[in-house]
């Protein structure tokens, strides 16, 4: 049931007609729980006990947490259940097969271990949430929720479950608790916001995928150019499949009532690598920033202290998308491309001369490339078979080699301007106005032209959203 | 420096746009009622539709299928074009069935030559061979595709590939399945055996029906597409020059007079037969992975009830019926000798006692390796192949009596 997916475009009618048939709170509440359960059940109905067992105890953790006298025992109940979850069905293989190879490089062979354990899917969205409900009665921040139909559907609700964003209890809870309307704004800017995740999905992340699978299956076959190429079309992908996700889970969530936090704020405009994160997968950054860093201490601390924070906090993020060294080396260059922001700030304010010339209009573009090519650069390891194969892709990337085969694609550096303008022109507003100001009748030719355009141009098979593997 | 700072600017790490308001608090007003916002949906969404009622309209008068046809990938063309092309003629007096293995491997001219010779009147004969077709769309060919009155004699080539796994298929339900092909599916497929994508492509097929830019969606993307870079001057001429060939064998393949048209550029320079290639490079001859699986027990019951049901609707309908063995190469009959060759002809000589249907067999003469040249891979025939084929078949159905009038 994949939001692209014909299948899904048959389910969800059929969710929205049960759900408006009634204004009964229990009965609209049953509908989404079910709703959730079947979506969740159609990639495999075995993963439904996990998610069941997950919403069990911290249902329990919550309800028993405010009244105990040890609250920290029943909150690393919770921390240690989630996170062992996590840990059996995402980490151990990794950890396993890191382990032997170490054992391999000191002299020790050992026969290999296949733990063969299939990662169910949205397993480190739905952990982190349930997680956050537990760390959340714990600090105070809300009351538990007695009634399990509620909790369970905040865990399970499926416009956003398998792929984020990731809800905390306070923004989700309440909804689900007091009901939520029926509002002809919802129904239209849902909508409209579901249009928009699908046509990132469809248009331009799928479209691009063929071009980033064949460079980055072999990278050292193709020259430098083709390689950044190849990192421009991934992130011009990444960023459509998964702001694409993010916009049909919140439009699909609006068109119930609900409404999802924004996981997006145009991340390819940002000015540095620190405001690129603020503006890249809001819920995951804000969570390990307030679950996380902070418990660490953030910047309040000695130097050398704050760097181990950004540092730690930016693995695990990386870390966090998936169990390879890829992903850690990832995260861990993040975390070292933010200090360096951070320290490398210090010496430009002295200088006022750089410092003008920075805040001038061209000192902007340069930052907004500077960060953009920044990210590309460490997406070399994200997207990478294997690190032999991101070392290689970076090496050719820095290295300007001219021996390869040169494949560019046109395509990437339109779908790349197209991102970047309407980024610009989401950011001034641009596009709300204009909507406004657009007469009715060239609304619905601009829907007509927008749906041939989507059933003309979207690629025949519907490819699974990227961040599915995480 | 940081031009929108988020909170706690301090913290090297800052807080995240967005995460200084709670989306639990934010509320739009009084709620509507539900007659309310279904208007205004109506009043969005009838006039799209009617747009789009408009545009299909259109697209359907300035680019009909047929012009399409050269566009469309190998599947739509033979399930839709080929399909409704055997549909729109007269009845022929025999029909030959199954998987593009029986459409490089019989020419109904050359045989119903022998035919009317041996009748002593004039005979017809068309080759629906469909790629990649299977049992499933054998039955859903016989049970909803046939013409009115049936073909007298239907033969319905195949070999063990067909027949096995027969729940597994693609194109019945996307292309050829009406709803008594759909209900029919659900009455006799176990659970286990059931599969929900054939339920979707139904649906996704009857959509089809009435959209036509739904339907023809890959065809009218390339047609644009290669109008566009033609009117530019930006497409590749070799590119340019190979889908010229495509787009005339593609036409040639789906309208052919009687269903047969010889294979993809043989006679052309570079053609080489399948023991040339094996001579040249055998590293380079693909086996399908469809023609790789092994296992014994994939020859089963539910094999045999499809043969069975496809006779029961033929028979029905009046037909005399025939099952030929249309063989691989030698090749792939020796490199799979579950699916293919003596096991096949073993599992079907039992299963042929139980169906009271005439069967026959082609086993390869003792030294077979020549036969290799008669395939262009391990599959497929070629033209020279396809005649020695089609003269033997005939032989074999003249001397088991099938054409006589009380032949079974």
């Amino acid at each position: 049931l994949i939001f692209s997916s014909f299948r899904f475009l048959i389910f969800f009618p059929i969710v929205l007609i049960l759900y408006y048939a009634s204004r009964n709170l229990r009965y609209r509440q049953t509908v989404l729980l079910i709703a959730s359960y079947i979506f969740y059940a159609s990639w495999d109905p075995r993963f439904l006990s996990l998610i069941f067992a997950s919403t069990m105890i911290d249902y329990y953790v919550g309800l028993r947490i405010p009244g105990a006298s040890r609250k920290k025992i029943w909150l690393s109940v919770s921390v240690v259940a989630n996170l062992g979850l996590l840990g059996v069905f995402k980490y151990a293989g990794f950890f396993v097969e890191s382990f032997q190879a170490l054992l391999s490089s000191m002299g020790l062979e050992t026969d290999p271990i296949m733990l063969g354990i299939i990662l169910p899917v949205g397993i480190s969205f739905y952990t982190f949430q349930t997680m956050s409900y537990s760390l959340d009665i714990y600090r105070g921040k809300i009351e538990p929720t007695r009634n399990f139909l509620e909790y369970a559907l905040f865990v399970a609700f499926f416009p956003q479950l398998v792929a984020g964003p990731i809800v905390r209890a306070v923004e989700l809870l309440p909804q689900i608790k007091r009901g939520v309307a029926n509002r002809w704004v919802d129904v239209a800017e849902g909508t409209n916001r579901f249009l928009l995740g699908f046509t990132k999905k469809v248009l331009i992340a799928d479209n691009l995928a063929p071009f980033v699978d064949q460079i980055y299956a072999d990278p050292r076959g193709f020259d430098s150019a083709t390689c950044w190429t190849a990192c421009m079309a991934f992130a011009v992908q990444v960023y459509c499949d998964f702001s694409g996700y993010s916009d049909m889970a919140i439009g699909s969530a609006r068109l119930l009532g609900f409404r999802l936090p924004e996981n997006f704020r145009f991340p390819f405009t940002a000015m540095n690598v620190a405001d690129f994160w603020r503006r890249w997968h809001i819920t995951l950054y804000s969570f390990m920033r307030d679950y996380l860093y902070i418990a660490l201490g953030g910047s309040r601390a000695k130097t050398g202290r704050i760097i181990f924070n950004v540092l730690f906090t930016m693995t695990l993020v990386g870390f966090w998308h998936g169990a390879n060294w890829q992903f850690l080396v990832w995260g861990f260059y993040n975390g070292v491309l933010i200090i360096s922001y951070r320290f490398l700030m210090i010496p430009i304010h002295r200088y006022g001369g750089l410092k003008a010339f920075l805040d001038s209009w061209v000192g902007k573009v340069f930052r907004v490339m500077l960060s953009n090519v920044l990210f590309f650069l460490g997406l070399s390891f994200f997207r990478a078979v294997d690190i032999g194969a991101a070392v290689a892709m970076a090496v050719r990337m820095l290295t300007f080699n001219a021996d390869g085969e040169r494949m560019i694609d046109g395509l990437v550096f339109f779908f790349y301007a197209l991102v970047l303008l309407g980024s610009i022109g989401s950011e001034v507003d641009l596009f709300k106005r204009m909507a406004r100001r657009t007469p009715l009748p060239l609304q619905w030719v601009g829907y007509t032209l927008l749906i041939i355009i989507l059933v003309l141009f979207g690629p025949n098979n519907t490819q699974a959203f990227i961040y599915f593997q995480f | 420096l940081d031009s929108k700072p988020g909170a706690d600017n301090e913290e090297v790490l800052s807080q995240a746009y967005y995460r200084d308001r709670n989306v639990a608090d934010m509320e739009d007003g009084a709620g509507d009622s539900r007659i309310r916002i279904l208007g205004r949906v109506a009043v969005h969404a009838v006039p799209v539709v009617l747009l789009l009622l408009v545009s299909d309209l259109i697209l359907r008068a300035a680019l009909p299928e047929k012009t399409l046809l050269p566009y469309m990938q190998v599947e739509p063309a033979f399930y839709k074009m080929k399909v409704d092309h055997f549909s729109s003629k007269p009845t022929p007096d025999v029909l030959f069935m199954g998987s593009s293995r029986i459409r490089d491997a019989v020419i109904p001219g050359e045989f119903c030559k022998e035919l009317s010779a041996h009748l002593g009147r004039k005979t017809s004969g068309f080759n629906l061979g469909l790629v990649n077709a299977r049992m499933e769309e054998c039955l859903a060919v016989a049970a909803s595709h046939l013409p009115d009155p049936p073909p007298r004699w239907v033969v319905v080539g195949f070999s063990g590939t067909e027949v096995v796994k027969v729940h597994e298929f693609f194109f019945a339900s996307r292309f050829l399945w009406r709803f008594r092909d759909l209900w029919s599916y659900l009455l006799r497929t176990d659970f286990a055996d059931f599969d929900v994508t054939n339920i979707e492509r139904y649906i996704e097929a009857r959509i089809c029906g009435i959209w036509y830019l739904f339907d023809n969606r890959d065809a009218i993307e390339t047609y644009i597409t290669e109008h566009v870079e033609e009117l530019l001057g930006i497409g590749d001429p070799d590119w340019a020059a190979f889908r010229e060939d495509e787009k005339r064998r593609l036409l040639a393949y789906a309208l052919a007079e009687d269903g047969y048209h010889p294979p993809p550029r043989e006679g052309t320079e570079g053609f080489m037969t399948l023991d040339e290639r094996i001579a040249e490079d055998p590293d380079s001859i693909h086996i399908p992975p469809r023609e790789r699986a092994k296992d014994p027990g994939l020859f089963n019951d539910k094999s045999v009830e499809a043969l069975g049901r496809l006779l029961s609707i033929l028979r029905g309908k009046g037909c005399k019926v025939a099952l030929v063995e249309t063989p691989p190469s030698p090749y792939l009959q020796d490199r799979n000798r579950v699916l293919h060759g003596e096991n096949f002809r073993r599992w079907m000589r039992g299963v042929v006692k139980d169906l009271d249907v005439l069967f026959l067999a082609f086993p390869p003469p003792p030294d077979p390796s020549g036969l290799n040249a008669l395939y262009r891979d391990v599959d497929h025939m070629t033209s020279r192949g396809a005649k020695l084929y089609t003269h033997y078949l005939f032989i074999q159905l003249r001397d088991a009596g099938f054409f006589e009038e009380d032949a079974p």
